[in-house]
């Protein structure tokens, strides 16, 4: 286990050597089920026929990730072995970083973006590079890289600038420092610390520059609507992008028996969210109770329920994610928060009238609009 | 259609592409391999209960994959005999076992004599049947490439 997750100063972990002959990264990288559909490298289907090119790598280790958040599949002494573990509860087959390469290649014209999920391990940041180097001498589709924060520092990110990667994800994941601290610190082989990860940000943000560094928001581990919308206008006004997930229960973590946000909440909040990112919505006009539950939007009905009927009135309920070429969304991880079973918490295409007048009656906006 | 053999010796249904192993009067019902392989990996199976009538086309329960949702349609009329309790406990046995424990339902049927002549039967046109559709999944790309 690398030092800086024990001590209380940060420090660049130990590289450590992965042994030979094992399926480990660089040469071996896991890749999200849809993924590896998109590639053609697993059969598969998905319930509704629509595009999809967002291409989400995973490194691969042995001992796995060295971090216990409390909500990842992922978690060290989340039971059972790295292998079958999963990840935002989906299976991330294994498969040689060559041949992935090679399939991204060949499809290339399909691809939207690309993204490295790096997880806490010792090798990460040496197997990002390699990784990313093979992919920006066979590949232009624009590259991501979900950065870990503990193995890096601001060279790293320049490092990796430098490489040709066109964006830096962090996975902030809880929007105040108290739920960071519950859930990703005081774990039991926990140590990722609030301090750590805002240096990462800002360091990201200076190299990589405006609207090209986001950061992954839960809305589910505890967090008040208050402190997501305070996230949101401040990322706003550092000119960072602001991703929304929706906490999604992994079996056997240490979350696993806490309940998704209620689908009312989700919506308002991707609502809100928007409103904030892509228009003038200001903080005064958002109320709160006590608790710091979203109690009232003051803004007249018309405008947003014109909103809702425009042409850009399911943008809010899409899957966010980092940008295509031009602009669409480009990683949009179908069922990624939600079974295929289930109503979509997040949609991977423009939701269709059905899925509109679904969303609207999800949405109670009578009760937070006067 | 990588890792299981296509039996000709079985009837296919056209539209959903079920097996049918046709007995007397009953059916067997499966997936045929390449419905299996096209999906994906099982998570979920919900079968009617024994007992009831479906006509051909109704829905006589539904499946979840990792990336998908979808009906289960019967391919004949009838009466349901038997649903397969085990592979609603492990549905990953339509993945693994398609033409054995991963069989679904048995169906009494009660309009074989009209039904049965729809469905695709005899090594040539299964063999053709089949070509024509793995050419039409791989073109959607729902099929691994080599």
């Amino acid at each position: 286990m690398p030092d800086t997750l024990a001590s209380p100063a940060f420090s660049l972990p130990v590289i450590q050597a992965a042994g030979e002959g094992k399926q480990v990264s660089p040469d071996y990288v896991r890749l999200s089920a849809a993924s590896a559909m998109a590639l053609r490298l697993q059969s598969g289907r998905f319930s509704r026929d629509f595009d999809f090119g967002g291409i989400n790598l995973l490194l691969n280790y042995d001992d796995g990730c060295l971090s216990d958040c409390a909500y990842c599949g992922l978690a060290r002494t989340r039971p059972g072995d790295y292998e079958d573990k999963s990840f935002i509860r989906v299976d991330w087959p294994l498969f040689d970083t060559d041949a992935v390469v090679d399939r991204m290649a060949r499809y290339e014209s399909k691809m939207t973006r690309l993204c490295i999920s790096m997880v806490t391990h010792g090798s990460a940041y040496e197997d990002t590079v390699d990784i990313t180097k093979r992919i920006t001498a066979k590949v232009k589709t624009p590259l991501s890289i979900l950065v870990a924060p503990p193995t890096l520092n601001r060279e790293r990110l320049q490092v990796f600038k430098n490489l040709g990667v066109d964006m830096i994800g962090v996975g902030l994941d809880a929007v105040s420092e108290q739920v960071f601290f519950n859930r990703r610190t005081d774990v039991p082989n926990g140590g990722l610390k609030w301090k750590n990860y805002w240096d990462v940000i800002n360091h990201s943000r200076d190299i990589f520059g405006p609207w090209k560094v986001n950061i992954h928001t839960v809305v589910g581990l505890g967090e008040t609507d208050r402190d997501l919308v305070d996230m949101f206008y401040h990322l706003k006004d550092r000119q960072i992008l602001a991703y929304l997930f929706c906490f999604n229960p992994e079996p056997d973590s240490r979350m696993a028996d806490y309940q998704k946000s209620p689908i009312r909440r989700w919506r308002r909040i991707q609502l809100v969210k928007y409103l904030i990112g892509e228009t003038e919505l200001q903080p005064e006009t958002i109320h709160f109770d006590d608790e710091g539950n979203l109690v009232k939007l003051n803004v007249p009905v018309a405008t947003i329920e014109g909103f809702l009927r425009s042409a850009e009135g399911g943008i809010p309920f899409m899957t966010d994610g980092c940008p295509g070429e031009n602009g669409e969304p480009g990683c949009t991880r179908p069922y990624g928060s939600y079974r295929p079973a289930e109503q979509y918490r997040d949609f991977p295409f423009v939701p269709e009238t059905a899925d509109m007048l679904a969303i609207r009656q999800e949405l109670h906006l009578e009760e937070i609009i006067s | 259609m990588t890792t299981h053999h296509l039996r000709t010796d079985l009837l296919y249904d056209p539209a959903a592409l079920f097996w049918l192993d046709v007995r007397g009067n009953i059916a067997r019902i499966g997936m045929s391999p390449l419905v299996q392989e096209s999906t994906g990996s099982f998570v979920a199976v919900q079968l009617a209960a024994a007992g009831a009538t479906v006509a051909k086309g109704e829905s006589f329960g539904s499946t979840e994959a990792e990336k998908h949702v979808g009906q289960l349609k019967a391919p004949v009329s009838g009466k349901l005999l038997r649903c397969n309790e085990r592979v609603q406990e492990t549905p990953r046995l339509i993945n693994t076992d398609p033409y054995g424990e991963g069989w679904l339902v048995e169906i009494d049927m009660t309009n074989a004599a009209a039904e049965l002549p729809q469905l695709v039967q005899g090594e040539a046109e299964v063999k053709l049947f089949f070509e024509i559709e793995i050419k039409k999944y791989q073109d959607k790309g729902w099929l691994a490439e080599k």
